[in-house]
Parts: structure tokens; sequence; C-alpha cells
């Protein structure tokens, strides 16, 4: 059976201030099967935010191929790319990334919106199983961090993605709620059957999961300057 | 929901004071647009187009359009007298279907009051209508009063007045003559409203009223009888009988020394707004110019918030927005602000028009309807709208543009 996310030669680089081309990524294989977990831990500055943002389809490699559930990403226009993340790849960032402007229900509806399945019972059954049931109509000015974190997974995972990538999840929780939301996140996910792809560097919260990656081992980059 | 225009509503909402500025000042820049054109347009119509019931005005030698703004509008001094020969030859030519004779130079606190015959209130086709009383005798000293002028001054059936020597008010030029008030006209909205009706004959017979028809001073005082000769008349509102005959008679009239006959009566008027037209045209200008720079708030106003929103719109865009989606709600925030301002506009035109109509009304008595169709009222807010599609454009492309990994993180 063919892994979920297979990653092949994958290199990208930024110009730097002097013109000079910085290679920040440098894979030559990733895998990561259907219905599994896998943590990719890294320090800083070591490549990890590009990395993910060249899985989902928001920044283009220079070279190498995405294939997410079959289908290479990198290959896909724009608009597909668009259309694909919104569809099959739940994104879960470390300043959770919510919209100010409108309340937690909305925010979860938007996220359904661009996959094309709006759906506000849904909306309010996942925002009820992240323990959020009575603040649907609250604005993220109004929540806790925690609860602002919440509104992050729901909105990751309510169009039931196959892939949920998820970027510090918990840098900004306090070690007790860290490990409640990081229960969370992989609670859904089996739930729904998604394959999470964790980078974190908070080592006690990864030790549960079956396999760890150094994202530095396997970014020749990283390795080369380690 | 939660479509482009619900973002932007939410967006113009969490910028509520920009928003109120910007859309405060489409508002004034639609309303006065749709005021200049209508006002324009209106009066045009109410000074050219309205039918004034009478073909031509025959009065002194000289200007036509003073004849026509003196008889017809009640505005302005008159050019002088014309023998009452002139006004008796146009009522027996046979192709003059209606000669009616004016006389003026007295008024009651600034409303003219003007000598004539009761055809011009029982005219078939140009009288006016009569709201209560009756018409005056012709041999009386009674009047019939235009309903601004009784809506105005309070007077009514019964009252007495005593008229004031000249076209202006002065107090101490009051004759001791006193007419009743046997009648008040319905309202026309026409310069007519603001007149104060007397039989010609008692318009002759007022104390201090010298004629002077046969070269020599003649005052008819009380009771004498006043010879043809004597008679003398401001002006004459002329009917033909047709068109082609009426071409005929001017050109006799006007090749003569004796009187101007202003004909046809609409045509002085727009040889008037001819001339005066390059105001409007300004006025015009001025009035895009100023939806222009309205424009331009619409586009300073989202402009300035597309910085603050970056992360939103990388948000967006991660959560698998197309560009367009952004392109999108740029597009209907322009939209939803011009609208707001376009309705704005509207109460500013009405009560543009509203003041605006008041002074001319009370100045000229012709009417401005403020609800009144005019393509203006959906071209202009159309334009209104298109120009702030347009130029939030600029700011559209900025958001099209926006690179979601370099501005997914907050910047503090």
């Amino acid at each position: 059976m063919a892994p979920l996310l297979k990653i092949t030669d994958l290199k990208k680089s930024f110009k730097s201030p002097d013109g000079q081309m910085n290679p920040v990524i440098n894979i030559d294989s990733f895998e990561l099967d259907n219905e599994s977990e896998v943590a990719l831990i890294g320090r800083s500055g070591t490549g990890k935010s590009t990395f993910l943002n060249i899985i989902c389809g928001i920044l283009n490699p220079d070279a190498g191929e995405v294939v997410v559930k079959e289908t290479a990403i990198t290959s896909l226009k724009e608009s597909q790319k668009d259309r694909f993340r919104a569809q099959r790849i739940g994104y879960i960032f470390q300043t959770f990334n919510l919209l100010q402007n409108f309340t937690a229900l909305e925010n979860v509806l938007i996220g359904m919106r661009f996959a094309g399945k709006v759906n506000r019972q849904k909306a309010e059954e996942i925002l009820q199983k992240v323990g959020l049931g009575d603040r649907i109509d609250y604005k993220p000015s109004q929540l806790s961090t925690g609860q602002q974190q919440r509104v992050a997974v729901a909105r990751a995972l309510v169009n039931e993605p196959d892939l949920v990538i998820a970027d510090e999840p918990t840098g900004n929780l306090d070690p007790e709620h860290a490990a409640s939301a990081m229960a969370l996140i992989r609670d859904l996910c089996k739930e729904n059957k998604a394959s999470l792809l964790v980078v974190s560097h908070e080592k006690e919260l990864i030790n549960s999961f079956d396999r760890v990656e150094e994202l530095s081992k396997i970014n020749l980059v990283g390795a080369a300057s380690c | 929901m939660l479509g482009s225009f619900f973002m932007a509503l939410r967006s113009l909402k969490s910028n509520a004071l920009s928003t109120f500025i910007t859309s405060f000042s489409i508002a004034l820049a639609c309303g006065l647009m749709m005021a200049v054109y209508s006002f324009k347009e209106q009066a045009r119509d109410a000074f050219i187009m309205k039918d004034l019931g009478y073909d031509a005005v025959v009065g002194a030698k000289g200007s036509q359009l003073q004849l026509v703004l003196n008889s017809v509008y009640h505005l302005e001094e008159s050019p002088g007298n014309i023998s009452w020969n002139i006004y008796q030859a146009l009522k027996r030519n046979p192709m003059v279907k209606t000669a009616i004779p004016m006389a003026v130079g007295d008024n009651y606190f600034g409303y003219r009051i003007v000598g004539t015959t009761a055809e011009i209130i029982t005219h078939e086709k140009n009288g006016m209508p009569l709201g209560e009383g009756k018409i005056f005798d012709e041999n009386k000293k009674q009047a019939v009063v235009g309903s601004i002028v009784a809506e105005n001054t309070g007077l009514k059936i019964g009252d007495i007045i005593k008229p004031y020597h000249g076209l202006y008010f002065n107090p101490e030029d009051m004759h001791e003559d006193e007419f009743e008030i046997v009648g008040i006209l319905k309202n026309t909205n026409t310069p007519n409203d603001r007149v104060i009706w007397i039989p010609l004959d008692s318009f002759y017979r007022m104390d201090g009223h010298v004629l002077r028809g046969s070269g020599e001073n003649f005052e008819a005082g009380e009771s004498k009888e006043i010879p043809d000769a004597h008679k003398e008349v401001s002006s004459v509102l002329v009917e033909f009988r047709s068109p082609i005959m009426a071409q005929r008679i001017a050109a006799q009239i006007n090749r003569g020394t004796q009187a101007t006959i202003a004909y046809p009566v609409a045509s002085v008027m727009l040889d008037l707004f001819d001339k005066v037209g390059w105001v409007h045209k300004i006025l015009e200008m001025v009035s895009w110019l100023i939806m222009i720079v309205a424009g331009a708030t619409v586009l300073v106003s989202i402009y300035n918030t597309i910085n603050d929103r970056r992360r939103e719109f990388a948000i967006l865009r991660s959560l698998g927005a197309p560009r367009s989606n952004l392109f999108n709600i740029i597009l209907s925030q322009a939209f939803l602000l011009s609208l707001l301002g376009v309705i704005g506009g509207f109460i500013f035109y009405g009560t543009i028009l509203s003041v605006a109509g008041q002074i001319i009304r009370a100045q000229t008595g012709v009417m401005i309807e403020i609800l009144r169709y005019s393509n203006i009222l959906w071209v202009g807010p159309v334009s209104m709208i298109a120009i702030s599609l347009i130029v939030s454009m600029i700011p559209g492309l900025k958001a099209y543009r926006t690179d979601v990994a370099e501005n997914l993180n907050p910047t503090n």
C-alpha cells in the first residue's frame, strides 16, 4: 500500500540579502504511512516550517516531489493546491492563526468553506468535542490561550483531512495544557483516521510517539551544518 | 454566509471609524453630484419645458428675456408699457386665440400685484384652479391670491389689503386703496402662486397711478371714465391659433418700433440657460472631481488596512482560500463601502434639494421635487460604485499577491 506522504529529492533554497542562494531543505526521502504518527524534532532554523509549508503546498520547492494520498502536490496548479490543502490537509500552527474578527464557530466554518463543505452542525459538534460547546460565539480575544488552541485544532480537523500537520502546536501553552492539547490532537487524528506529522522541540511531549525523527538527520542541509 | 461579502462586512465593522469617514465622504460626493444634475434638470424643465400656457409675450421694445421674466415668472423690472391699441390689435387679430393684458407696478409685502382680466384665471386651457372663494369682479376692488401668498401672509377670504407702490416692498409707499380678497387659488407649483391678481380697471384707478398711453398724463381716480387712448399695459400674454401664423405676427411686431414679442417663450428661456450653461458645466465637473476624490478615499482607506491584514490573508490562504478570494474580499469591501456611501448620498441629495427647493419656491414659485425620477439618480450611484471598485483593484491586487509563508507568523 502506498504511503500517505512520500517525499523524494526535495530541495529548497532562499536568496540571502547578499544575493547568494542558501539551501534550507535537502531531503532525499521521507515517508509517512496512512493512519500513522511521526514527531519531527529539530532546533530553530533547521527548516521545520519551510518543510511543512512545502508539504502543504504553501511553498514551492526548487526540486523534488511531494506526494500526498497519491497526488503529487508539487505538480498541481496553484488553485488545485489550494483546494487540495483545504480538503486533505489540516494545519495546526504554533500561533494558532485564528481570524481575530470571527467567532470560534466562524473560524471553523471558514476552514470548511474553502474545502467546499460548510456544515454548521458538524462545526458545532467538533467544537463541542474539543470542549468549547459553550464558547462557539466567542471571538479569539475572548478565549484563553488553551481555548484558542482547541479552536485551531477543531478547524484543522473539521474537514476530516488525511494528513494533519502540527507546527509546534503546544509551543505557546504551559506544560499542563500542552500535554492535554497534544493528547487531544492525537485522539482526534486517530478518530478521523488521519496521519499526524508533528514538529516539536519538546521531547517530553513526543516521547510517547512510536516514531520520532530528528529533522537534522533527514534534512541533509541540517546534517551538514551539525 | 462566510462569503467574501461577509468577510468584507466584518472588516468594515472592525474598522468602524474609517468606514464611517469613508462612506460619509462618498455620501457627500454622491449626494452633491445627484443634486447638481437633478437641480439643473428640474430648473431647466421648470423654466423651459413646463407648459407655460401661452405662446408669446408682447411688451415694450427691449429685452425679450426681461419681458418673459417679468410677465411669466414675475421676476425682474418691467421693461416699460405698451399702448392699449397694441393689446386691442392682438385681441382682434383672427390669428390670435387669446390675448390677456397685464399691468404691474405694485406689491403687497413683496408679493407682486398684477392687474389683469378674469380670463387669466378662467382660461379654458391655461387658467388657474380656484381653491376657495370666487374670481374677482372686473369692476370692483377685489383680489384673488396665489397659494404661496396665502400661505405666507395668512390672507383669507374677506380680508382687506392695501397695495404698496413699486415691485419691491417699501412700507412708506402704501396706496390708500383697499382690495377685498375674494378668492384663493390652488397651488400650481408655478410662479403664479406668488402673485395677487386684481382687475385691470381697479389697477388703473389706484391713487397715484398715472396712465400715459396717449402721451399725456391721465389719472383715472375712483370714477372717471378711462378712454382707451390713455390706457396702457405692461405686457400681453398671447396664445396663437397656429405656429405658422405666429411666426408671421412675431416677425411683424419685432420689425416695428412700438413693441417686442418674445416668441416662443421657451426658446427665450433656453437662450438664458444656454448663456449660463457654463456655470452648470463647471458645477458638473466639480461634482465629478469630488466623486473621484471620494473614490481616492476608498483607495486610501482600504490600502491602509492591507498591511495590517496581511496575516489575515495569509491565514485564509493557508486554509485553502484561492488568491482570487482575497481579491474578491477587497472588492466586496469597496462595494459595501460605496453602497453605504450611496445610501447616505440619497439622504444628502434629499436634504440639499429640500433646502434649495424651499429657497427657489419662495423666490420663484417653482417647485423642485425630491422624488422626481432623473437618470442621475442611478447614474451617480452606479458611477460612484464603479469608481470605488476600479480604485480598489490596487489594494485588491496587493492582497492577491500576499506571500503566505512570509506573513503567517505574527509581527509582534
